[in-house]
């Protein structure tokens, strides 16, 4: 009862951040229909980002936060008009935009490692208290990595399914061409599903900073779990998306009470193979007839 | 007779020819002595890099500013592992076989050094392994290892937890070749001494999270645990364990700036066995390497960068005792009988560094414990039964 509880813990923890990272990803993909691979410097543009400004501008951590992700939420812009754009414009296949896309976070990840070393850089000074509730630990940025990210993707669903701008969002990602034939224009949209998107992943990237520390090469994980997780949730479903995460997280934690922990990740990616397989249009899409 | 006496006469000169150093061929100085240093260039643990390369740096420089050897300079062609990749270990060594005709090369990680040795003994090169530590890396033709392997080291982290009265251990180690192998080295060591492994669970290699291991390792309550990952991930796992309430010690052999920055407080208590690099040693040679090795990083001098400048000038040793067969002495057959016939070599380790015939080393070993703000206080030699 104790490994459970405190599995199914790490499991809501580790969840949680999946959910973010999925419905980060989902809406870009959801609205440009991009294979947004970039998304994964975004993220890792987040983490050091509030890296510089705490540690060596020596702004405040909540502000410096902020001022990342509002610098996450830029890259991802940058990245939609610099390289994605252009690539449409000149009718590129969604191949090649992948390819760009895939690129692009090698380059830059690979230019962080160059200017910032390769070695794993923590926030000075910052020490999470651990939190003990009967046999089950965490610590208090833990706890705040579940608030934070399941506020943010009921803030974000509430936001697409509640608000005009959010239908807006909906409608470019239904049919673009029809969306601007009742004067809805599809490329400032795509840049707001892009600013969203970033902005959100950007938040994940200062959650992980502060559990973990930064390091060049955090992004690629990150980009690949939000991707699964949307493919797993049904790409038309955003909601579908942070429940796949959610459940992929508890199921890398909870898939190995019994067995070695060695099998972790292939028993919960072969619980992924299978619902994929039993519902591929996604557990929460509608089924196609 | 008197053509008897001319040809006996004739072979008594090719005689004297063959093995007099004086009428011998002159040796050949190629350009530039170049070595091959295969290594961790990019991924998850280029960071080792940045810390061991630097000691290769500046014992190139100081030999090179000395005026070389025999008026000729060293030079190291760096090849990239990716953090451990066998088959970019190969790539690298095939290229500095056949393209940059290196014959000595240093390769780093275990799954490199495995993958490269096959090829080093096809071609003669003399290939040393100053950065590994599996216990196989050892009885390997023209592989020889210049710090401690891992069986040495794994029993001297058993040997200090035993001497502190623990009786009860877990096991965490990485799910590779080396990783494996520990595991059931000290497992079998520490039951032989009368002691219970409560509990074995491992990993990849760069993993960041350890909350699952961890988790079952607390229902059995060791009292220490020996934790054989070697890179961020030692950080994290110690890090990881504090945060569940595990206050046990943790016995491992490595540590790093790096690890700390993973680890953070989660570090104190946290004790390593390695090969005995003292920074602090009243050598003038190690002071002043010392000094030197913190200046270009900005990173306090470890075993690493030191067992780098030190095979830097252990290769210098041999090629200067191979030149003096003459003629193409730089190969890897003349590298390797210079080596062991000279074995033992001065070193800004404590003591010396001798070869032996299986390809491993004995070298001074110690016991280090780190301390609030991941300062490594030593305590003192490890010595083996």
């Amino acid at each position: 009862m104790e490994l459970f509880a405190q599995l199914a813990t790490i499991g809501i923890i580790l969840g949680s951040l999946y959910a973010l990272f999925a419905v980060s990803w989902g809406v870009i993909f959801k609205v440009t229909k991009t294979f947004h691979f970039a998304h994964g410097i975004v993220f890792t543009i987040g983490a050091y980002a509030c890296l510089i400004f705490t540690n060596y501008l020596r702004i405040p951590l909540i502000l410096s936060a902020l001022l990342a992700v509002a610098v996450s939420s830029l890259a991802g812009v940058a990245i939609e008009l610099l390289t994605y754009r252009p690539l449409r414009r000149i009718l590129s296949t969604p191949l090649a935009i992948l390819i760009s896309s895939l690129g692009t976070l090698i380059v830059v990840e690979n230019f962080i490692a160059l200017v910032m070393g390769s070695d794993i850089k923590p926030i000075t000074g910052f020490h999470p208290k651990a939190i003990f509730v009967g046999p089950v630990a965490f610590t208090s940025i833990q706890l705040t990595i579940v608030i934070i990210s399941l506020l943010l993707v009921v803030g974000l669903i509430w936001f697409l399914y509640r608000t005009r701008t959010g239908r807006i969002l909906q409608a470019v990602a239904s049919n673009p061409e029809m969306a601007e034939v009742v004067g809805i224009d599809a490329p400032k949209v795509f840049l707001l599903a892009f600013a969203i998107g970033s902005a959100l992943i950007g938040v994940a990237g200062v959650l992980s900073l502060l559990e973990k520390g930064a390091n060049p090469y955090m992004g690629t994980m990150a980009v690949l779990i939000g991707a699964i997780a949307v493919i797993m949730g049904g790409v038309e479903s955003i909601p579908g998306g942070a429940v796949s995460g959610f459940i992929l997280g508890v199921a890398i934690n909870l898939s190995v009470i019994r067995i070695p922990s060695e099998w972790q990740y292939a028993i919960a990616f072969g619980i992924v193979i299978v619902l994929i397989i039993l519902r591929p249009e996604g557990i929460l899409a509608q089924k196609t007839r | 007779m008197k053509r008897q006496i001319m040809v006996g006469i004739f072979l008594l000169s090719l005689i004297a020819v063959w093995f007099h150093p004086v009428l011998a061929e002159p040796p050949k100085d190629p350009d530039k002595f170049k070595f091959g240093f295969i290594s961790c260039v990019t991924g998850p643990t280029a960071w080792l890099h940045t810390v061991w390369f630097p000691g290769t740096e500046i014992a190139i420089e100081e030999i090179n500013g000395a005026g070389g050897i025999a008026g000729k300079p060293l030079e190291a062609i760096v090849e990239d592992h990716k953090s451990g990749d066998p088959k970019a270990a190969v790539s690298g060594m095939l290229k500095l076989v056949n393209m940059d005709k290196v014959p000595f090369v240093l390769v780093t990680f275990s799954p490199p050094n495995f993958a490269c040795q096959p090829i080093a003994a096809e071609h003669k090169v003399l290939q040393i392994n100053f950065g590994a530590w599996s216990p196989q890396l050892i009885n390997l033709p023209y592989l020889f290892n210049s710090r401690l392997v891992g069986n040495v080291l794994a029993e001297g982290t058993a040997k200090v937890a035993w001497d502190r009265g623990y009786r009860k251990a877990a096991i965490l180690h990485p799910n590779d070749t080396s990783g494996v192998t520990l595991k059931n080295y000290v497992k079998k060591v520490w039951e032989k001494w009368g002691g219970k492994i409560v509990a074995i669970e491992t990993a990849e290699l760069g993993a960041s999270e350890f909350h699952v291991q961890l988790a079952k390792m607390r229902l059995t309550r060791p009292e220490c645990i020996f934790n054989y990952f070697y890179s961020t991930d030692l950080g994290y796992s110690l890090k990881q364990a504090r945060e569940l309430g595990m206050n046990q010690p943790a016995y491992g052999f490595i540590w790093s700036d790096a690890i700390y920055k993973a680890a953070g407080p989660g570090s104190k208590g946290y004790f390593y066995v390695q090969d005995y690099f003292n920074p602090n040693s009243e050598k003038a040679w190690t002071r002043k390497y010392v000094e030197k090795y913190e200046k270009r990083t900005g990173k306090k001098a470890d075993m690493w960068g030191a067992n780098a400048y030190e095979i830097t000038y252990i290769l210098k040793a041999l090629i200067e005792e191979a030149r003096k067969k003459g003629g193409d002495y730089y190969t890897g057959e003349n590298l390797i009988e210079a080596l062991l016939k000279i074995r033992s070599f001065d070193t800004i380790y404590e003591g010396k560094i001798t070869f032996r015939d299986d390809g491993s080393c004995t070298k001074a070993m110690a016991v280090y414990e780190i301390q609030e703000g991941g300062k490594s206080q030593l305590l003192g030699k490890v010595e083996l039964q």
